[in-house]
């Protein structure tokens, strides 16, 4: 219980560095995805279900800061969490080269997503142009933050010593 | 028997958790869209869990980005001469204060001067967090329904208007910027009075649509509120044409419009706390 409380945590933490210190990065469009680098390492380290339910929480919080249409964020980091444990078992991503690519991958992903679950609700001209003015660059910022983040959670969760983390 | 169902459930345990929690996200999406109400208490409660940290989060950036100006720069001098370094340092910290309390300043002032142009009660306040994602366009603001925020109203600045207020809690709400592709304001061009729909594109810009095809309108032509609705007053600026969509056919011509406001740097703006239709002097 500990553990998911410190997940949890980190989660919160991850949001509100989001939504305040990295809110202030010089080019606005580029700013790194935290909570899906922890989506990415939720795929990777914990159970199924407890990591479902930390990425649908994840997505949850995400989309009570974000935007106007509620349960995008809910949907695509669920998605992309059960992308992550699709793919662990088939491809090597413990490198920091790897997980910065999945990453990048992952980001990209979640994009097409969120194009799709917004083009379905309310028909938007240019929907497909975030893909260059954003996607890209945001999924480029990630997936290079991404090994870091990932060494920083596993600095974290070592001090709580998690059964959920199989580490 | 129950080995063999438990075996099932364990071979098809992901593909199940997958369709249960992808499920619950579509639900998610679908009753927020029918029904916003029903789910304001769990928006409200989180925004108000994570106000202080946010906050708390604000402050400690400014000040390690005001320590940062004043004294990682002069490392090198350190090693030329230390007492020339302190003194610098000194000044120059003393500096960077007495520049930004100037920036400040004047950054009230024109608050000041514009909030007493506008006829209308207005709120000062300031900006504590920025959409987490790159889809959406809002803000949220330190003050909520406990200072007479309310679902709705507008949001402007000196340089224009900013948005609307989209959700609250009692100590801080979410705005919809006006560059977010769910915002639309209605809008005449300032020089040739052609109207039109403002729209945000989801890209730090806005489209004006709607505007009939005869009606001249013209590259670097200012863009203000026509006041129909009632939520934003006559006249405020929402920005310079851009670029101009017009077609050989069609009833109308859209147009790409700069916002006057530079959401980026925006810090303290107004919250316009009635909503009927009035004119600027």
């Amino acid at each position: 219980m500990k553990k998911h409380v410190s997940l949890l945590g980190l989660i919160f933490l991850s949001l509100v560095i989001q939504t305040t210190a990295l809110a202030g990065l010089p080019h606005q469009l580029a700013k790194p995805d935290l909570l899906l680098i922890l989506i990415v390492y939720f795929g990777l380290n914990t159970s199924p279900l407890a990591g479902a339910i930390l990425a649908f929480l994840s997505g949850f919080m995400m989309d009570i800061f974000s935007g106007s249409i509620f349960g995008v964020h809910t949907f695509s980091k669920t998605a992309i969490f059960f992308l992550t444990i699709l793919i662990k078992d088939r491809f090597y991503i413990k490198s920091p080269l790897f997980q910065a690519g999945t990453i990048f991958s992952f980001s990209i992903i979640e994009g097409f997503i969120i194009i799709s679950i917004l083009g379905l609700i309310s028909p938007i001209e240019n929907l497909l142009s975030p893909f260059f003015t954003f996607i890209i660059p945001q999924s480029l910022i990630t997936g290079l933050v991404g090994p870091f983040f990932i060494a920083l959670i596993k600095y974290v969760t070592l001090f709580s010593q998690g059964e959920l983390i199989k580490s | 028997m129950l080995e063999k169902e438990i075996s099932i459930f364990k071979r098809y345990r992901l593909p199940l958790f997958a369709i249960i929690f992808l499920t619950a996200a579509m639900l998610t999406i679908s009753s927020r869209i029918n029904n916003v109400e029903r789910f304001a208490f769990i928006d409200w409660l989180f925004l108000e869990i994570t106000f202080p940290f946010q906050k708390a989060i604000i402050y400690s950036t400014d000040a390690l980005g005001d320590l940062i100006d004043s004294y990682v720069l002069l490392v090198n001098l350190r090693r030329e001469n230390v007492a020339l370094r302190k003194m610098v340092a000194e000044l120059q910290e003393e500096n960077t204060i007495l520049r930004e309390k100037a920036i400040a300043s004047e950054r009230l002032r024109n608050l000041l001067r514009f909030s007493k142009n506008i006829p209308r009660p207005m709120l000062p306040v300031q900006i504590i967090g920025i959409d987490p994602s790159s889809w959406f366009r809002t803000i949220v603001i330190d003050k909520g329904t406990k200072h007479g925020v309310d679902r709705g109203m507008a949001v402007v600045s000196p340089e224009g208007i900013v948005g609307h207020v989209l959700q609250t809690s009692p100590h801080c709400a979410k705005v919809l910027l006006i560059t977010d592709f769910n915002n639309s304001v209605d809008a005449i061009v300032q020089r040739s009075r052609a109207k039109g729909i403002v729209e945000g594109s989801g890209d730090n810009l806005c489209r004006l649509k709607y505007a009939p095809r005869a009606h001249d309108i013209q590259l670097g032509d200012r863009v203000v509120t026509s006041g129909l609705g009632g939520r934003y007053p006559k006249g405020l600026l929402i920005g310079k044409i851009s670029k101009i969509e017009k077609k050989s056919y069609g009833l109308f011509q859209k147009a790409e419009i700069k916002p006057s406001v530079n959401f980026t740097k925006l810090e303290e703006v107004f919250v316009i706390t009635e909503t009927y239709p009035i004119e600027i002097p």
